[in-house]
């Protein structure tokens, strides 16, 4: 692995609660390399936000409790090293949320969070007097701060971005308060972006522009992203490479237009199936629901709703990553390591289909019109 | 089932035979189960704390569509386009501020009381949050039970096998009626609203996005639930959804609508091969897709721009003018009409294609004509 | 956990056995917080002794047991011994045996104006936040007129006005606690009322009276048993206080308030007369406190 900025390996992390201890991740092995974006996919519950938790060092301990494994970010042990973690934190890592609104305070007119944020990050040590003059307004690098704001903001290509300093987050749309995050994270220059699906609350035309931005930032300054979505669709615009995530476990990794083309695992082909399309809609879908975390299945944790499940392996046998063609990996019984990228699509093709007990034409619709 | 209860002496032509027929899209000829005219729903806004100059917000403008028998009609837009409250003043759940609302040839835009309760076993909603649109403290089968109870169908005993027969219907088990919603996942949840709304056999149900609150793999599965029980009840849908590859697949007819007015109505497959509104232009660009081949299906070079603007202040003109991408003089100074362009298809935009023009220009006011601002549309 | 295979039927024990689940759920919930469990120990201790009082006390007669309280001048003012646990007042009574019999009077004066209260309060509160417009403006504003007014001077201006009894000293603490009660369930009401599930109910065609009763009322008792575990204490509290200023129970009635103001002329020869039914009143006041939070925590877990 050359050039990798974000290790994360083997990383469990429980719960406890009045249902018992849930293992929520179960070994993550996640990469991500200098100047590439991964889009970590996965539904809800399947680990993904705690998976950014644990990396952004926001897990809440307890109930939460980190059994194994270990984050590396530029070789630093995240885990192991807690002051390097903070330092990371604050200054080679920025984060962006999903909903701006229980982000940004209120209260505060735009450019007075964007200084704040350029002046306190990183955990730095401010005294009293200098919180005390600069909630006054006396910041020291008001002027420079005030210049950088602006320029991130008209950046963004938000219209009138010396104006909107001084507005109140109420008075943007949904989509000028995403940019705004954005230009806040973007604020003291990170390295490492970590996107907690950021375009999740807008409209499709309003999250094509976000996307085009954000892909636009961190190309121009060559950012690592973990890009966290349940959205294969946004997936496929951003990122490099896609980690699909199902119930903890990462179960296919794999460049962007791979995926897409030849997927692998089975849930990976689940999901594809799942969505609706321009040209059609089968309607399949995938039988059953995440498992419950305090007595996951054994196995491989996908065996109960897989239908190309086999008795007594995929029931028995923990599943392990293959690395099948290149650059690309898979956890599945169908496949063996070290296979060939045409075998393993064959087998794809043959046995991992959804077509159940009621086949449907491609085109079946609710007012089947066709 | 129906058979042990009382049919309502005013619900005429409400025959349990009908009911169970199953109408299909073809025969679209027959009247109209529910047709709405020139609806409109304004709601007031007080500005600032003398609030002697109200202003409004138009959510729903003077909409006027028809749904026929056992069809399903879409009204697509981004958020804050009025279309849940439009589907929810079709339900009735709102009064309508002006226009008419006819279900089943009735008059019901005025209903209130008793009739109103009675019209809800026709009229039935499923709601986008499953999380929210059940009581917490109610166990699933007394949230099924409820509309049985609330119209006093059957007896006791009737009611609980009714309430198991609708678990099996929607595919849950049938133990979960003395779970609590919170034990269930957003799928299950779903399907027990869904079986709520269908526990009554209405005839029409209002789905407001009933799958964007859920997860893909399970979206798939509760949209085939819909669709066999469209079919097995003979059901109406209208479905309100942000998603456009999912109405394009579902829906026979669908409404674009955007800041409370539809841009265009038209066949599911005629608006995607030949989307004639700029609005419809930039959604169907936007759309995210999967396939690589589904990139061949979406108009291409359009620019998506801006956001839909504060629907208390909306642009004069044509309200979309100011994200177009075609875009002309007239455009802020004239409101265009929807007017039907081919048959079934109707557009509501200065561009209007063929012999539809000079009716476009003539329903501009007096004193604006095109001659004078702008040439663009003799091109 | 089957999405799609229905199973035959359900048995009664599976419900049985669901709700034995649900209590565990709620009893895991309740000892997350050790002054819970703390509160309820005392308040159970408390309800125990209320009940068993006769067999308990050694001097039932002198707390008024089966007729008026005995008097024993011989024994007045004996210091706490083991005859007499804490001791005897100016009458020679058993302060021991008159603070067990206080521990009725005081939960019967908690009960009755939290009943009173509540009764009066919940209604207003819900017909005001569901209805809402004139008619819930008109209430909240008459609520707001009571709320206006210092609870323990309407109290006593109440209890001075009706005559100085127990029952009067009671009927001022409702009527100075019902709109606290009008409050809080209206500011629930209406953030319950916008619950997708009241416009469901709606929908499926419910009357509001079924909606009020089905949807929105047992989604709003949360936190309204919550605040009447809070108010036991206060309500015990300011009945103590009416007593003490000689408004509330007359002497000889074991109230503790009462009491306390008696002991007072004695202080601080004869410390053991106001400080054994003080104690009381403190334990108690501590005890509903201590379980209010619980319950509030239970609750706020609960929603999540």
């Amino acid at each position: 692995m050359t050039g990798s900025l974000l290790d994360v390996h083997d990383l469990s992390v429980s719960f406890d609660t009045y249902e018992g201890r849930h293992d929520v991740l179960d070994g993550v092995d996640l990469t991500v390399n200098e100047g590439e974006t991964v889009a970590l996919v996965g539904e809800t519950g399947c680990g993904k936000s705690v998976t950014a938790r644990s990396i952004m060092g926001t897990l809440p301990r307890p109930p939460g409790d980190i059994t194994s494994g270990e984050i590396r970010y530029d070789g630093a042990d995240l885990l192991a090293d807690e002051a390097a973690h903070e330092r990371v934190k604050g200054d080679e890592m920025s984060m962006i949320f999903q909903d701006p609104m229980t982000y940004l305070s209120p209260v505060y007119p735009v450019g007075s969070m964007m200084a704040d944020v350029a002046t306190y990050s990183g955990g730095r040590d401010a005294s009293w007097w200098e919180i005390l003059k600069n909630l006054l307004g006396h910041r020291a690098d008001r002027e420079a701060i005030r210049e950088r704001s602006v320029e991130l903001l008209d950046r963004m290509r938000i219209p009138d971005p010396e104006g909107t300093l001084d507005r109140y987050p109420v008075e943007l749309s949904g989509g000028m308060r995403q940019r705004v995050i954005i230009a806040m994270a973007l604020i003291n220059e990170p390295d490492f972006l970590i996107a907690d699906e950021p375009t999740t609350a807008l409209d499709v035309t309003v999250q094509n522009q976000i996307l085009d931005l954000l892909r636009e930032r961190v190309e121009e300054r060559d950012l690592s992203m973990l890009y966290i979505t349940h959205n294969l669709g946004v997936a496929r615009e951003i990122a490099d490479r896609i980690c699909i995530m199902y119930a903890g476990e990462i179960v296919e990794v794999g460049r962007t237009e791979d995926i897409f083309d030849a997927p692998l695992h089975p849930y990976t082909r689940g999901l594809l199936e799942s969505i609706p399309k321009l040209t059609g809609f089968e309607g399949t879908g995938i039988d059953g629901q995440i498992p419950d975390y305090t007595d996951p299945p054994s196995g491989c944790r996908f065996h109960p709703r897989c239908p190309a499940a086999m008795e007594g392996t995929c029931d028995v046998e923990p599943v392990e990553e293959y690395a099948v063609g290149d650059d690309r990996t898979v956890a599945c019984h169908l496949y063996e390591d070290g296979m060939d990228f045409e075998d393993a699509a064959a087998i794809a093709a043959d046995e991992a289909t959804y077509r159940g007990e009621d086949a449907q034409p491609a085109e079946a619709g609710v007012g089947g019109e066709r | 089932m129906s058979a042990d209860s009382p049919e309502p002496p005013d619900a005429g032509s409400s025959s349990t035979e009908s009911r169970t027929a199953i109408h299909r899209a073809e025969d679209r000829a027959g009247d109209p189960l529910v047709s709405v005219r020139d609806l409109k729903k304004h709601y007031p806004v007080s500005d600032g704390l003398l609030n002697r100059s109200k202003s409004y917000v138009k959510a729903v403008d003077g909409v006027s569509f028809d749904i026929f028998p056992g069809e399903t009609f879409a009204v697509v837009g981004e958020s804050g386009c009025g279309k849940t409250t439009l589907g929810k003043t079709v339900a009735r759940l709102y009064g309508a501020t002006d226009g008419t609302l006819t279900f089943d040839g009735r008059d019901v835009t005025e209903l209130e009381g008793k009739q109103l309760r009675r019209l809800r076993r026709d009229v039935q909603v499923v709601y986008q949050d499953p999380s929210s649109s059940l009581n917490p403290r109610r166990r699933i089968g007394n949230i099924i039970r409820e509309p049985l109870d609330v119209h006093d169908v059957g007896t006791k005993a009737q009611r609980r096998d009714r309430v198991a027969e609708l678990l099996r219907m929607v595919d849950l088990p049938v133990e979960f009626r003395h779970r609590y919603p919170n034990a269930l996942s957003g799928g299950q949840k779903q399907r027990v609203a869904i079986a709520r709304a269908i526990a009554v056999e209405p005839k029409f149900v209002v789905l407001d996005e009933p799958t964007s609150a859920l997860d893909v793999s399970v979206q798939a599965k509760v949209i085939s639930l819909l669709d066999d029980l469209q079919d097995e009840l003979g059901l109406t849908y209208l479905l309100i959804s942000h998603d456009l590859s999912l109405v394009k697949n579902v829906a026979d007819r669908i409404g674009v609508m955007y800041l409370g007015n539809f841009m265009e109505v038209a066949d599911s497959r005629a608006l995607f091969r030949n989307p004639l509104n700029p609005y419809t232009e930039q959604l169907l660009s936007a759309i995210p897709v999967i396939e690589s081949h589904e990139q061949s299906l979406k108009p291409t070079a359009v620019e998506v721009q801006g956001e839909t603007p504060d629907p208390q202040n909306p642009p004069s003109g044509c309200p979309f003018n100011p994200r177009c991408h075609r875009r002309f003089d007239a455009c802020d100074a004239v409101e265009p009409e929807l007017v039907e362009v081919e048959p079934g298809h109707l557009t509501r935009c200065l561009h209007t294609p063929g012999e539809k023009r000079e009716e476009v220009r003539k329903a501009l006011p007096d004193g604006v004509s095109f001659e004078e601002r702008d040439g663009t549309l003799t091109d | 956990m089957s999405d799609t295979e229905p199973t035959v039927d359900d048995s009664t024990d599976s419900a049985l056995a669901r709700r034995i689940d649900d209590l565990n759920r709620i009893v895991y919930r309740f000892r997350q917080n050790p002054m819970s469990v703390v509160g309820l120990a005392i308040i159970l201790s408390f309800v125990l002794i209320a009940v068993f009082a006769p067999w308990i006390a050694p001097y039932p007669s002198d707390a008024g047991h089966g007729g008026e309280p005995a008097v024993h001048f011989d024994q007045k003012f004996e210091s706490p011994s083991a005859d007499h646990l804490f001791g005897t007042d100016q009458a020679g009574r058993d302060i021991f045996s008159r603070v067990l019999f206080g521990t009725r009077l005081s939960l019967k004066i908690g009960v009755v104006v939290l009943a009173a209260a509540v009764s009066i309060g919940v209604p207003v509160g819900l017909v005001a936040g569901y209805v809402g417009g004139g008619v819930g403006m008109t209430l909240m504003r008459i609520t707001d007129v009571f709320l206006s007014v210092p609870p323990l001077v309407l109290a006593l201006s109440v209890s001075v006005a009706l005559d100085s009894s127990l029952t009067n000293a009671m009927l001022a603490i409702a009527a100075v606690w019902w709109p606290w009660y009008a409050r809080l369930t209206f500011g629930e009401v209406l953030s319950v009322k916008k619950e997708t599930y009241v416009e469901a109910s709606r929908g499926i065609g419910a009357t509001s009276f079924r909606t009020i009763f089905r949807d929105i009322l047992p989604n709003v008792l949360a936190p309204i048993t919550v605040k009447m575990s809070l108010d036991m204490g206060y309500a015990i509290l300011v009945a103590a206080a009416l007593g003490f200023l000689g408004l509330g129970a007359q002497p000889p009635t074991p109230e503790w308030g009462t009491m306390v103001s008696q002991g007072r002329d004695y202080l601080p020869g004869q410390w053991w007369y106001s400080t054994f039914p003080g104690l009381a009143i403190f334990l108690i006041v501590l005890g509903f406190n201590f379980l209010g939070d619980g319950l509030r925590d239970m609750f706020d877990v609960e929603v999540q």
